[in-house]
């Protein structure tokens, strides 16, 4: 039982270490000059106090959007990848429906992906062209 | 029967799944905000991807039904993300109209 | 399963529709104009010769291929589909320029998505199709209009469709744990759900999960149920028909409907004879009590309407209480052991063609009588088009004639087949069930009723536009492709009704296949496929 905790353990005090090792490091060896812009919480370059009702600029939310967009079509792109070089991936189901007489091969799986991919390129080209990554 | 020595079932999954359900569905139906309502559904969907892994593992059956439920929840999660992107338009027009995202205030139509 | 180049070619049309979406949200961003709806037209007449290459659903047998399924059902909704996504970008033809590309584009996803949805034999592709319906569904509404009522239809459509997604997703959740496969029919030594319900085995492990199968026919059926405005999800229906544009009105009277026939037949149709085996009367009586409920409210509370977007949402309600009429026909024949569908899911879908077309024409020729700026949309605007406008009046006579069911019109024969089918099977049940004969003896007269109340309504229509001093005209300028899109479903609705023999025949005959056991499948069956060894039996003969 103790042994079988003991990597977690470890790994907890390398974790604790490095954090409260760096912490020190900085304190030791950073310079310090502290104003009050610096002394503030980082908030992606707001405000962090103001009134919580207050309206923040709607592009905010569009980058956001565009990047969720395009982040999470990337987990069709992890399952594909992984099944690239495994074992029983792509290779196998291609030996398996060769073996049946399918029409399908690693090209077919490539040519699918590509056009995934296209089909987000484009995505991007019309976020682009409406003008969503321009600021001002 | 101690609950903490028991093994892990994939009913206990089953459980909270339905747990989630239930719960976005009560939060579909008290929220006044729309952006609230809108964690309700995405509540919901994940008590589905719950039990669509859960059904899937190994643990239910000898044998393993092979990734289908995995990739349910795959799909699911993307749905999700672009029906999050649909909603943000839908509130923003909605804030554009009425000067508020508070859903008790869409009653103009009725007859 | 295998995802093959057969499989890829089998989806030529979705395919060709979603490069033809793609070109159009480009040209949207690039170059507004008149290419876009020459693309569109490009695009639809494209998908259309592509569906053709697949022969005429009068003679398909049924195939399976990767998650797709080609029957007769199948290639018969693609056309609906497709011919409706040519009326509604005739309908929206003549909009402000501006985001015209991208109306088009969204209605092309639409229709594939509705496409999809008709073809799919997984739950994953099912889902797929019913989202690629309602995402884009959300942005059309959207982009309708930009006022209030706009903005709260939206809200309302998208909250409520979201909830009938994740609704459906959960029952979906549950077939695919007591199936343990995602597969809807199977084939050769692959299991599907639906021979997983047929072969349960009471000693086996995994017994106590069908028990779960009531909750998932009620989930599937909350889910289906909301596509086809059935109660108790109807509510939203008037509100959203109501804030938005007769073009968008269209497609979410039509569309939608043709999803949850689909997916009812395909799906729920298929289960009912698992869930049978808990409770006999259940699984017919769930959607014989909606039907009833959902006819009368949608035929009662549009007695009352002013606003015809808002007629036209009772009457689409009502409409789908009537299909539903050929569901609990289907239940219960599939329940009692026999695995037909007794006519039910043949009359179920003649009526969503018949009701698609007079819909959907009606709207396009409202869309028509109004301008991009002032959508028609009370009751009293109609009055006297039979003088301004004579041959749009004529249209929408044709399309209320055949929504009430007058004897030569397609309306008709869709109603005789849906009402005949439950007379029969309640005949055919008089000595063997007398309860569930008198059940249904009970729902053909209160359908009947029904059609009676619906005649009222829709005649009050025909009535203003006919008998009532005209007021200010109808600006008419909602471009004259709208116009032609309504005059060819008008056409098409009389046609049909001239001919209704060959497609009864035909929607006979995708039931037939439908509930049949024998589908050839491409690519063949796999040898290490799930669910090895448990013996498939067959399930009809040859009628």
């Amino acid at each position: 039982m103790a042994d079988s905790l003991l990597p977690i353990l470890l790994f907890a005090a390398c974790a604790l270490a490095l954090a409260l090792g760096m912490l020190g490091v900085a304190s030791l060896f950073g310079p310090k000059r502290q104003t009050a812009v610096k002394q503030m919480a980082y908030e992606s370059g707001m405000d962090p106090i103001h009134d919580a009702h207050r309206k923040f600029d709607v592009r905010f939310h569009l980058v956001a959007i565009a990047f969720l967009l395009f982040d999470v079509e990337l987990l069709f792109l992890y399952p594909w990848a992984v099944a690239g070089n495994a074992t029983a991936g792509i290779d196998a189901a291609v030996a398996q429906a060769t073996e049946l007489g399918i029409g399908y091969s690693r090209g077919l799986v490539f040519i699918e992906v590509m056009v995934f991919v296209g089909l987000l390129a484009v995505g991007l080209v019309y976020a682009w062209k409406k003008g969503v990554f321009k600021w001002r | 029967m101690n609950p903490f020595t028991e093994p892990i079932t994939v009913s206990h999954y089953l459980i909270a799944g339905a747990v989630l359900f239930v719960t976005g569905a009560v939060c579909m139906a008290t929220k006044r905000n729309a952006l609230g309502v809108l964690m309700g559904i995405e509540l919901v969907l994940n008590g589905a991807n719950l039990n669509f892994v859960a059904f899937g593992s190994k643990f239910l059956r000898k044998e393993t039904l092979g990734l289908d439920g995995d990739l349910i929840a795959l799909f699911v999660i993307v749905l999700a993300a672009a029906e999050a992107a649909v909603a943000l338009a839908i509130a923003l027009n909605f804030y554009n109209n009425h000067a508020t995202i508070d859903v008790d205030q869409a009653d103009e139509l009725k007859g | 399963m295998f995802v093959e180049s057969k499989t890829i070619s089998l989806l030529a049309p979705e395919i060709i529709l979603m490069l033809g979406a793609t070109v159009l949200f480009l040209l949207g961003a690039f170059r507004a104009g008149r290419a876009q709806l020459v693309a569109t037209l490009i695009a639809y007449a494209g998908a259309a010769v592509a569906l053709a290459c697949y022969g005429s659903p009068w003679n398909t047998e049924s195939t399976l291929s990767g998650p797709l399924v080609i029957d007769p059902m199948s290639l018969g909704l693609r056309w609906i589909a497709l011919l409706a996504g040519f009326i509604f970008t005739l309908a929206g033809s003549r909009r402000d320029v501006e985001l015209a590309a991208e109306f088009q584009g969204t209605l092309m996803l639409v229709i594939c998505g509705a496409m999809l949805t008709a073809s799919a034999n997984e739950l994953v592709l099912l889902f797929l199709g019913l989202e690629l319906i309602s995402i884009p569904t959300y942005v059309l509404l959207f982009l309708g209009r930009r006022d209030r009522a706009s903005a709260e239809a939206t809200m309302k459509y998208f909250y409520l469709s979201l909830l009938a997604s994740a609704l459906l997703l959960y029952g979906f959740a549950f077939l695919y744990g007591i199936s343990g496969t995602t597969v809807i029919v199977g084939s050769g030594k692959v299991q599907g759900i639906r021979e997983a319900f047929l072969n349960q085995d009471s000693t086996a492990l995994t017994s106590s999960l069908f028990k779960l199968s009531p909750i998932a026919l009620v989930l599937i059926t909350a889910g289906f149920g909301f596509k086809l405005a059935a109660a108790p999800f109807q509510f939203y229906a008037p509100d959203v028909y109501q804030g938005t544009t007769n073009a968008n009105t269209g497609v979410l009277a039509v569309i939608p409907k043709l999803a949850g026939v689909a997916g009812f037949l395909r799906l729920a149709l298929l289960v009912i004879p698992g869930t049978a085996v808990a409770d006999k009367a259940f699984a017919w009586q769930l959607p014989l009590i909606l039907a009833v409920l959902t006819m009368t409210i949608g035929n009662v509370c549009a007695l009352w309407q002013k606003d015809i977007r808002r007629l036209l949402a009772y009457s689409s309600i009502a409409h789908g209480g009537y299909l539903l009429i050929g569901l609990a026909v289907g239940a219960a024949s599939m329940s009692s052991g026999s695995h037909q569908a007794a006519g039910g899911a043949g009359g179920m879908l003649f009526y969503v063609l018949v009701y698609a077309l007079a819909t959907m024409g009606s709207l396009c020729t409202l869309a028509y009588l109004g301008s991009p700026r002032r959508e028609l949309s009370g009751v009293e605007e109609l009055a006297g088009l039979a003088r301004s406008q004579p041959l749009a009046a004529a249209t929408l006579a044709i399309f209320m004639f055949s929504l009430t069911g007058i004897p030569p019109l397609a309306g008709f024969w869709g109603k005789l087949t849906l009402f005949g089918s439950a007379i029969q099977l309640s005949a055919a049940n008089q000595t063997s069930n007398t309860s569930l004969s008198l059940w249904f003896v009970g729902l053909a007269i209160v359908a009947a009723l029904n059609a009676a109340i619906g005649a009222a309504y829709y005649l009050r229509i025909i009535g203003v536009m006919y008998f009532q001093s005209p007021g200010s005209p109808a600006p008419a300028a909602g471009g004259r492709l709208a116009l032609v899109g309504g005059v060819f479903c008008a056409l098409l609705v009389i046609g049909s009704g001239m001919f209704p023999a060959q497609i009864v025949g035909l929607s006979l005959r995708a039931e037939h296949k439908l509930v049949e056991h024998a589908p050839s499948v491409s690519p063949p069956p796999l040898g290490e496929g799930r669910g090895e060894g448990l013996p498939i039996t067959p399930l009809v003969t040859a009628r």
